[in-house]
């Protein structure tokens, strides 16, 4: 049988975020599901978007608990465009979002958004849903 | 051989024995009790071999609860030393003689969002509606003190609290707001946050000639939030974190002295995920490392005692959360007179400020948050605090809205004034089975201080991420229970909704990190450039030195206009990095 290569996400927060269980939590779920996890814990963008590229991930992930959600995810995604590798790495973002910001961090460009509550079951599926092909 | 130091356990229990005990119960009748209890529970109960549940709650301690509590729970009972009448030894029935007839609750909730003057708003909004404190957050640059124009604040300036770059922001912040009548409570939960940002507050009291032995009110300045609860990009060594700490009790006991050096906070390590008993176990652990330092300093244990304040988090173990209370006052109590031998009977006292807890609120039917709060804030009272915060019902959507605010500060008010629950002290007092819980209770805290012991103390349970991997395990198996539903939430994993999930939150302001920008700038500009670089000089010597108070060199900082983030950068080279274990 052929070995299917491991997922390999990147999960972070994009600045001083202090909130950290959510971050934490999700990852384990990842690495329960057999997926690579780096795990940047709070970084600027550039840093984050230097690592992915580093290291090769499939997907970012980004928590956000405290309302800077729109703001560092303008500036992660708009920073992986001009890399140009927001065609080759799938970005997700969860956290306390308010409903109202959902469709706008999906049209920012993350392919998913998992305010607090998300399964685990939705969790990895949008992981995987989220890897570029 | 070494000689190998009792653990507080040890030293409540040799103290204790041998005391004259006068229990309650006639034994004649405990007998007769007995037997009649024992025939019942024979011929009447059903599924005998379910006599024990655990309740699966939110944050729980998982206590194992009988179908029914007797007498012959707490046959021992003696109600002078195990309960007492309230103000009187030891404390478990509440502070004060006369309780909230004497002094109500303070009622306290939190703000903080945006630029100062957004929050300014919002502080007066509240204190006209009947708030009774004022009780302060800072943003997320604040908090892990990053200037507004550093690149890790880009796009959080504003964020979850209320921005503040140096001094002139507490004046905006304040304008109008009378800090000589009104008590504070200033949130800056990390002590070096604490020693950057409370003497920008001394600051502001000079500037609007305040004495500041008139001010009153609290800080957190607590090691356990800035090692073990925050998500930091860096970290200080526990023990450098632990010695500004104690910097800063040290200055502000001497210099502000109706001041609340320290609220020892048990709320956020329990709401990052841990048992109710772990959070007091671990704020107990802490509170002794500060009094064996302060003794080291040479200063006097009832100096510093009378003072020490806490921070607790009531969950949705009802029960539980009130006898917790109870089970602290008595516990924090027997530590201070038998291991530290205080004289000062206010220095025994267990007071309190409590938050109900915002990770039990969930998404789904929002409104349903509103009864779990109220609940919440019920046990709160039951249990005898001193201060209370109520989360709003939209906060697991974002910081709360005004209306959400309001109703938050009208369940404490209807609690107070409507429901009559404050007329009697500890009216759950002498109840089998809240006496059966107290005495559980104090128990395990007092065994997992004996852990925290074992592994060297408080310091070394923070360093050598002990504390960090039981709290781990504990939010994972939570999170497993939540998961298959074990731990009920309604409308979240039981008669699951999905109503809600349209709400409109609270929109932050959008002009704030703009605004501070240009803020910063303007200062940056204007300010004597070298007695900033001096008063920075003068921070990093004081740092460097053994047995020196750093905090009269913040005090410096924030009069010249010193920034948070240029504070927060010496104190990382001064003290060097931390690598915190990870799992």
């Amino acid at each position: 049988m052929a070995e299917t290569k491991k997922i390999k996400v990147l999960m972070c927060c994009i600045g001083p975020e202090t909130h950290n269980r959510g971050i934490l939590t999700v990852s384990k779920m990842l690495r329960d599901a057999g997926m690579e996890v780096v795990y940047l814990g709070n970084v600027v963008a550039a840093e984050a978007i230097k690592v992915a590229i580093e290291e090769g991930v499939d997907v970012v992930g980004v928590s956000s608990l405290s309302g800077g959600h729109l703001g560092v995810g303008k500036i992660l995604f708009d920073l992986a465009r001009s890399k140009g590798i927001d065609k080759q790495i799938g970005f997700i973002i969860g956290g306390v979002i308010p409903p109202l910001d959902i469709p706008k961090l999906k049209s920012l460009g993350y392919s998913c958004v998992y305010p607090s509550g998300s399964t685990r079951e939705q969790i990895i599926q949008g992981v995987k849903d989220a890897i570029v092909v | 051989m070494p000689k190998i130091k009792k653990t507080t356990k040890e030293i409540i229990a040799g103290a204790l024995t041998g005391k004259k005990h006068t229990p309650l119960y006639n034994p004649k009748a405990l007998d007769k009790i007995k037997k009649d209890f024992e025939s019942w529970k024979k011929e009447k109960v059903k599924d005998q071999e379910h006599w024990n549940v655990i309740p699966q709650t939110v944050l729980g301690s998982e206590l194992p609860r009988e179908l029914i509590y007797t007498p012959l729970s707490n046959p021992d009972f003696d109600y002078a030393e195990d309960s007492g009448n309230s103000g009187q030894e030891p404390f478990a029935r509440g502070v004060h003689s006369n309780m909230y007839r004497g002094r109500t609750f303070t009622q306290r909730q939190l703000v903080g969002f945006g630029k100062p003057e957004d929050s300014n708003a919002r502080i007066k909004f509240l204190l006209e509606a009947g708030a009774t404190g004022v009780n302060l957050l800072f943003d997320m640059p604040t908090i892990q003190m990053y200037d507004s124009d550093d690149p890790m604040s880009a796009g959080q300036v504003g964020s979850c609290g209320v921005c503040i770059d140096h001094a002139e922001d507490w004046e905006r912040l304040f304008k109008g707001i009378d800090i000589a009548k009104e008590t504070v409570s200033i949130v800056t939960h990390l002590p070096s946050n604490c020693a950057i940002l409370f003497p920008m507050y001394l600051v502001l009291a000079e500037r609007t000639n305040i004495p500041w032995d008139q001010l009153k009110g609290s800080v957190q300045n607590d090691t356990t939030m800035e090692s073990l609860v925050r998500n930091g990009q860096v970290y200080l060594p526990p023990k450098d974190t632990f010695r500004i700490e104690c910097d800063n009790i040290e200055f502000i006991r001497t210099n502000v002295p109706q001041w609340n050096f320290i609220t020892l906070n048990g709320y956020n390590l329990r709401e990052f995920g841990t048992s109710g008993v772990t959070e007091m176990a671990v704020a107990f652990s802490h509170a002794m490392a500060i009094l064996d330092e302060m003794i080291r300093r040479g200063h006097d244990v009832d100096w510093v005692g009378e003072r020490l304040a806490f921070f607790w988090s009531p969950a949705m173990d009802f029960f539980e959360e009130i006898s917790r209370l109870r089970a602290a006052r008595r516990l924090w109590y027997r530590i201070m007179k038998y291991k530290y031998k205080a004289k000062n009977p206010r220095s025994m006292l267990m007071r309190c400020h409590t938050q109900t807890s915002g990770i039990s609120l969930v998404r789904e039917e929002p409104l349903n948050n509103i009864v779990r709060g109220a609940f919440e804030a019920l046990s709160a009272v039951l249990g005898g605090a001193q201060s209370l915060h109520v989360d709003s019902y939209d906060e697991a959507f974002s910081v709360p809205s005004e209306e959400a605010s309001l109703l938050s500060l009208r369940t404490q008010q209807i609690i107070e004034h409507e429901t009559g629950i404050t007329s009697v002290v500890d009216p759950l007092g002498g109840s089998y089975y809240v006496e059966a819980l107290t005495n559980e209770i104090e128990k395990r805290i007092l065994d997992e201080i004996a852990e925290i012991e074992k592994q060297g103390g408080y310091i070394e349970a923070v360093t050598n991420g002990y504390l960090l991997n039981k709290i781990y395990q504990y939010f994972y198996a939570e999170q497993k229970k939540i998961e298959n539903g074990d731990i009920k939430i309604v409308a979240h994993n039981w008669q699951k909704s999905k109503r809600g999930e349209d709400f409109k939150a609270f929109q932050y302001p959008e002009d704030a990190e703009c605004v501070q920008l240009e803020r910063l700038k303007k200062h940056r500009s204007e300010r004597d450039a070298a007695a900033v670089e001096k008063a920075l000089n003068d921070l990093f010597g004081a740092c460097k030195m053994k047995d020196c108070n750093i905090v009269p060199f913040t005090l410096e900082c924030a009069r010249v206009g010193v920034t948070v983030g240029e504070q927060w950068k010496v104190f990382k080279k001064a003290f060097g990095v931390w690598n915190r274990p990870s799992f």
